[in-house]
């Protein structure tokens, strides 16, 4: 009979360095290439360096409408021209904005690859921003803002990240805006930001797949080469307000079937020292789904389908949050688990054989990262955004594994903020305020649902 | 043309067996289909299938009650399952050194789960299926569209007629034996397809299947999937349902009754869909989001499902102020403009079925799926390969035909959700 033990395992394979090519233009755009031929597909994502952190609350939506509007018409084509075109040539172009930058991301087989970046520089170098598409797209957001006041989940998020940041904070409203937002939008605002930040000086252009370099250059030199710029000044950002004692924001939602739960404070930003502590930290308390979070709600208490968390470090600072969907008359015990589990972190030795499962699902793991060339171009994206060595992502794993319990505990006690968190839940009062007045959670306000 | 690599053998056992190399990356996806879904399951055992798939990441009798997830996450490995009408799939991507702790915990559920099973793993994992299904259909807007679609457009006897995640009533009522029961008639190797792609040593993972698979048994014959599975090509009427929800905007769906995946007409139908409803130049997108600007959003999407027949499914978000009504009757325009679709149109949605069919193979995770799903659909693994051949013969000829004959009045279901009236 076969042997049923655990089967022994070797020595994991080397992530090798990719051949990294740069080259800048003279108006100061930067390519940066990686030569895949077993692939006949590219990846192109141009990365402009601009996002929502740039929108204050009054203007809160406006680089998401700048990213939606590019692709809306240029001074040759129509919306319905661009889409065509980049439909017949099966290849797929995507515009979105996050907080820190704009991507406009193409996916193609390599022998269409000529006439669809002739496609993707047009609506970077020559929206033409038409009002009537202005208009619907307006009232196409407008729309999805009501529709997202049924959504529970939604709801949860921008009540939690409201109450974490305030109404002065960028970082308050969300990326796509609110109804209040994006109702004052004007098209002149939209263009305004649009010849502000999109410049070459502040853009790179991040290459995967089955090119040649030299010819790639040349090309994006014939495309890109007269795109005249100025260099843009770094605008701080705003700290984010100091929360003196934890609070519950609750929404009712009326004969909800679960209650959303959210717990939030701030963060630091992406060039963090702590970062690789922190990613262990986090996988330990609601990264994964050994973690502490999902095991005890789901597993454990069995009142989930699965909670996690998530430190989302921007530029400048970020947002740490940890939620769940969880059993209406078990809101207030799923939110006091989560602050009791973000105590335990910042309280207790960090167990090293908990840590080193985090540590190993996080650095074996990367390999699985770096399949494609979607993958590929995203990982270099986040290289270059956020300033990491040329080197980040090859020394990675030794980076991972070398993080200690001391530095965890102490990335704990500096960004684990359980006593100055905000909670956000969304569900039907009738079933969980009392349970949540009786639970030295904080002070409980009951909130409107804004979108 | 795809040439993806692969071989393929059978052990003694039934266990079909794929293998398909891609050294690119220092990965390997492991992959099963169980030949059983939601279609097998008995009246007053809606959901069971599913429910099953969570026991099986419960333990083993070799491996501990929650190791299942800890040995993969450990080895820096994602895994996961997931419940069809058609079958039920669970996949892990490990380092490529790691294959061995996957097919060793394959193997171990597929010989030795019940030994391991409890009571109380059984009534945990039925409450995490309650919350699921609370979190997918009860607590989202439009949540239980899937649900009232196959309930209209399959009688009560065909077996899609019921959803996947059950109701919770089944769900209460699902007992321990019917875990054995469920376990020893449906997970067997002789039901059951085993693809392995990614970076694996050629030479020796035959050895590596053979020492942790052979030895478990073949099950007995699989029982006849239960119900009456013939329905008649088209509805024969238009059935209408209306739903008062909790939401600010009217949603309509409309669902007709397609030939079966599989049947060469079912291509035309999964065209006749991406020409509807992919991409900013779709016709439902033009029409409807940017001319008419009555819609929010749209969508259509064939299922590729395989007994009896399939659905072909199109559904329209209502622009704020716009009643469903017109939503509706734009719909039903834009359906009737596909009898006289233009070339144009056809070689768009072939251009893009064909790419999206490259980008997703790419993946190896998404490549072993593939090979499982047409060794166990179709007994043809070179269908992966082939597949794309399949889109690229339908022409504009076939997409006229299929929306003449198929998406007429004779062959709806309207499903329409409108905001609760204030009371």
């Amino acid at each position: 009979m076969t042997s049923r033990a655990t089967p022994a395992v070797g020595a994991p394979p080397r992530l090798l360095p990719l051949d990294v090519r740069t080259h800048t233009f003279s108006n100061g755009l930067l390519l940066a290439c990686v030569a895949e031929h077993r692939v006949p597909s590219v990846d192109i994502e141009i990365v402009v360096r601009a996002g929502a952190a740039l929108d204050d609350p009054p203007h809160a939506g406006r680089a998401a409408m700048v990213a939606e509007m590019l692709d809306e018409g240029t001074t040759s084509r129509t919306v319905l021209q661009i889409a065509d075109e980049i439909d017949f040539l099966g290849a797929h172009l995507a515009i979105s904005a996050g907080w820190d930058s704009t991507v406009i991301g193409l996916h193609v087989t390599s022998e269409r690859l000529t006439p669809a970046l002739e496609v993707m520089a047009d609506v970077i170098l020559h929206p033409s921003f038409p009002p009537a598409e202005f208009e619907r797209k307006k009232r196409e957001k407008l729309s999805a803002l009501l529709q997202e006041r049924a959504e529970a989940r939604l709801v949860a998020n921008k009540v939690l990240m409201q109450g974490v940041f305030g109404a002065e904070h960028p970082y308050g409203a969300p990326v796509g805006g609110t109804t209040a937002s994006v109702t004052a939008l004007q098209l002149a605002d939209v263009r305004a930001f649009y010849q502000a930040h999109f410049q070459p000086a502040n853009t790179f252009a991040v290459v995967v797949g089955a090119v040649n370099f030299t010819a790639l250059a040349l090309q994006l030199e014939e495309l890109f080469g007269a795109w005249r710029g100025h260099r843009i000044a770094r605008r701080p950002m705003p700290p984010a307000p100091a929360v003196e004692t934890a609070r519950v924001l609750l929404v009712d939602k009326p004969g909800a079937a679960q209650a959303e739960i959210r717990i939030g404070h701030g963060a630091p930003g992406r060039d963090t020292e702590d970062y690789f502590s922190l990613l262990v930290l986090n996988t330990m308390l609601g990264g994964s789904f050994t973690s502490r979070l999902n095991l005890r709600l789901r597993e454990q208490m069995a009142v989930t389908y699965g909670a996690s968390s998530k430190f989302n470090l921007r530029v400048h600072g970020g947002m740490f949050w940890a939620g769940s969907a969880v059993d209406s008359d078990a809101a207030a015990d799923s939110v006091a688990v989560v602050l009791h589990e973000m105590k335990r972190l910042r309280a207790e030795p960090i167990d090293v054989a908990e840590m080193r499962r985090a540590g190993q699902y996080l650095a074996y793991g990367l390999p699985r990262h770096f399949e494609t060339t979607e993958d590929i171009a995203a990982h270099l994206r986040e290289q270059l955004l956020y300033g990491l060595s040329d080197d980040y992502w090859w020394r990675f794993v030794d980076r991972i594994l070398a993080v200690t319990p001391a530095e965890v505990s102490a990335a704990a006690a500096r960004h684990l903020q359980p006593e100055h968190a905000v909670a956000a839940i969304v569900a039907d009062r009738n079933v969980i305020a009392d349970d949540l007045q009786n639970r030295d959670l904080g002070a409980v306000i009951l909130t409107e649902i804004q979108t | 043309m795809i040439q993806i690599p692969f071989e393929q053998y059978q052990l003694a056992n039934g266990l079909r067996v794929i293998l398909s190399p891609e050294p690119r990356t220092p990965v390997v996806a492991v992959n099963l289909w169980y030949k059983v879904g939601s279609r097998n399951e008995r009246p007053g055992r809606t959901g069971f299938a599913h429910l099953f798939e969570h026991m099986m990441f419960q333990g083993s009798s070799h491996v501990p009650d929650t190791a299942h997830f800890a040995y993969i996450e450990k080895a820096g490995g994602s895994l996961n399952g997931s419940t069809w009408l058609d079958r039920t799939n669970y996949y892990e991507t490990v380092p490529a050194h790691y294959l061995e702790l996957a097919l060793w915990l394959e193997s171990d559920r597929m010989a030795y789960l019940l030994p391991a099973m409890t009571q109380e793993k059984l009534d945990n994992q039925r409450d995490v299926v309650k919350n699921e299904r609370r979190w997918r259909v009860d607590n989202q807007p439009y949540g239980d569209w899937d649900e009232r679609l196959q309930m209209m457009m399959y009688p009560p006897e065909h077996p899609y007629h019921h959803s996947v995640i059950g109701s919770m009533e089944d769900l209460d009522a699902a007992s321990l034996q019917d875990v054995e029961t469920f376990f020893r008639t449906y997970y067997a190797p002789n039901n059951a397809v085993l693809t392995i792609c990614g970076d694996y040593d050629g030479a020796h993972v035959k050895a590596l299947v053979e020492q942790y698979f052979a030895e478990i048994p073949a099950g007995p014959a699989i029982p006849p999937i239960p119900g009456a599975l013939e329905v008649a090509p088209v509805l024969g009427e238009e059935k209408r349902v209306v739903v008062e929800q909790d939401i600010s905007l009217p949603r309509t769906f409309l669902a007709f009754r397609v030939p079966p995946y599989g049947d060469e007409r079912f291509y035309a139908a999964d065209v006749a869909a991406t020409i509807l409803g992919t991409g900013k130049a779709s016709l439902l997108h033009r029409t409807l989001v940017l001319k008419n600007q009555t819609a929010q959003d749209v969508a259509a999407y064939a299922f590729p499902i395989v007994v009896g027949a399939a659905i072909l499914v199109v559904l329209a978000t209502a622009a704020e102020t716009v009643e469903a009504e017109r939503v509706e009757a734009d719909l039903l325009s834009a359906l009737d403009a596909l009898r006289t679709v233009s070339d144009d149109d056809v070689t768009r949605a072939v251009n893009l079925i064909a790419a999206k069919h490259l980008t997703e193979l790419q993946r190896v995770d998404q490549r072993a799926d593939a090979f499982s799903m047409m060794t166990t659909l179709f007994d043809d693994p070179a269908r992966v390969n082939t597949e794309i051949d399949r889109y690229r013969a339908v022409n504009t000829a076939d997409v006229r035909a299929f929306a003449n004959e198929f998406l007429g009045a004779d062959n709806r279901g309207v499903l329409t959700y409108i905001p609760q009236s204030a009371s």
